[in-house]
């Protein structure tokens, strides 16, 4: 694919990205940092892709690197994803238990 | 599936995972938003794999499956006083992924063969770079937080100079890699550059969050969350993979505003947390207290 494609993309998301969010109350802070660091996971994408088509690879070397070091990519970026969408739910969990328990009393 | 369907499918989760954020930016709907975001990545996998023509791929679930299994042992069992280390960690790991990505695509393994070898070469060192002082500095402040490194900021003699200097090396082991293992012999040489840029960046990231202080571990650590997108989007660059790019993008944008909101709740400023200027200022109001 053209780079100057991929650049445009990239520059259209980083705008996007930045308007999207506005006012964002303090309580929310770590669960919304910890919900971006799980969707920074993903490039999962990446790893997943490379280790695919390293599989294809000519040189029976390229197949051992590609499973090797890609495969520990996945691994890391799959972590990275489920450890942290899950640590977020359980964040967000938490404040609903406090309303619920605040109301009450 | 064809090229058209793939760009409208990832236009289309670019578009979920804006939702998913926006969502989380409110109590109402956060947990809905993250269920949302979860759910975009789950079918950024699935449209890769099918895109690539990779499904039949056996390790592929095997690593997932390992990964599966370690992260969801960290989110159910960590305790909610240690969170703010555990998403430190995880981060860090996410940057050790982007940084794999690069080095594979340098090494030219497990791509389509690219049409533009230059671009694909610098942005790969790049995302080696950004990726790997995404994971020392993310292992630094997780280190700081869980009290196995002292919460103090440390400050070498000549701290300034060696984040310079590793910066210089750096930009220059990125430009070097336009010229990979065709020109200039040595210099340009694949395992050399690898060598180099990892060295470095591994140097500047500790250098760069070792500096920082205890109580602006939260900021730090923000701002590696938004390099780590960010490393995550140039990874993407690399091996031309559209969805990666945009939602890397977002990601690395929008925690960079969420840095800064960070900051100025905290009634902090980003520039001087960078350059280290709030640590020393720290450091002269513990001063005084003669307890400390």
């Amino acid at each position: 694919m053209n780079p100057v494609f991929l650049i445009v993309i990239f520059a259209l998301a980083t705008g996007v990205g930045y308007v999207i969010i506005k006012n964002v109350p303090s309580l929310l802070h770590t669960p919304l940092m910890s919900g971006m660091n799980a969707l920074s996971g993903i490039t999962i994408l990446g790893a997943v892709a490379v280790v695919g088509l390293s599989v294809a690879a000519v040189r029976q070397q390229d197949v051992i690197t590609g499973q090797i070091l890609g495969g520990l990519a996945v691994v890391a970026a799959t972590v990275n994803v489920v450890g942290g969408f899950g640590v977020t739910h359980r964040m967000l969990k938490m404040f609903d238990k406090k309303k619920k328990e605040e109301r009450p009393s | 599936m064809t090229p058209t369907l793939y760009y409208v499918v990832c236009a289309v989760l670019s578009v979920t995972v804006l939702l998913g954020i926006s969502m989380m930016s409110r109590v109402k709907t956060a947990v809905r938003g993250n269920i949302i975001s979860a759910a975009s990545v789950l079918a950024g996998i699935v449209v890769t794999l099918l895109y690539n023509r990779i499904a039949s791929v056996g390790s592929i679930y095997v690593y997932m499956l390992v990964g599966v299994v370690i992260g969801s042992a960290f989110a159910v069992r960590v305790k909610m006083i240690q969170m703010p280390q555990l998403v430190a960690l995880l981060n860090g790991v996410g940057g050790l992924a982007s940084a794999l990505v690069g080095i594979l695509t340098l090494l030219g393994v497990g791509q389509w063969v690219s049409d533009f070898p230059v671009f694909s070469n610098v942005t790969a060192v790049l995302a080696i770079v950004v990726g790997v002082i995404t994971l020392v500095g993310s292992l630094v402040a997780a280190g700081k937080l869980h009290k196995l490194l002292s919460q103090r900021p440390v400050i070498w003699k000549n701290h300034a100079v060696v984040l310079n200097f590793s910066l210089i090396v750096l930009t220059v082991s990125v430009v070097y890699s336009a010229f990979a293992g065709n020109m200039f012999g040595l210099p340009a040489d694949v395992a050399l550059i690898l060598l180099i840029s990892i060295a470095f960046s591994t140097l500047f990231g500790f250098a760069f969050s070792i500096r920082v202080g205890g109580a602006d571990m939260p900021i730090t650590i923000s701002l590696l969350n938004s390099l780590s997108g960010v490393a995550g989007a140039i990874a993407g660059m690399a091996i031309s993979d559209i969805l990666l790019v945009s939602v890397g993008g977002i990601v690395g944008a929008s925690g960079l505003f969420l840095t800064q909101i960070m900051c100025r709740s905290m009634n902090r400023s980003l520039m001087d947390i960078l350059t280290g200027k709030t640590s020393v200022s720290g450091k002269k109001v513990v001063q005084p207290q003669p307890v400390m």
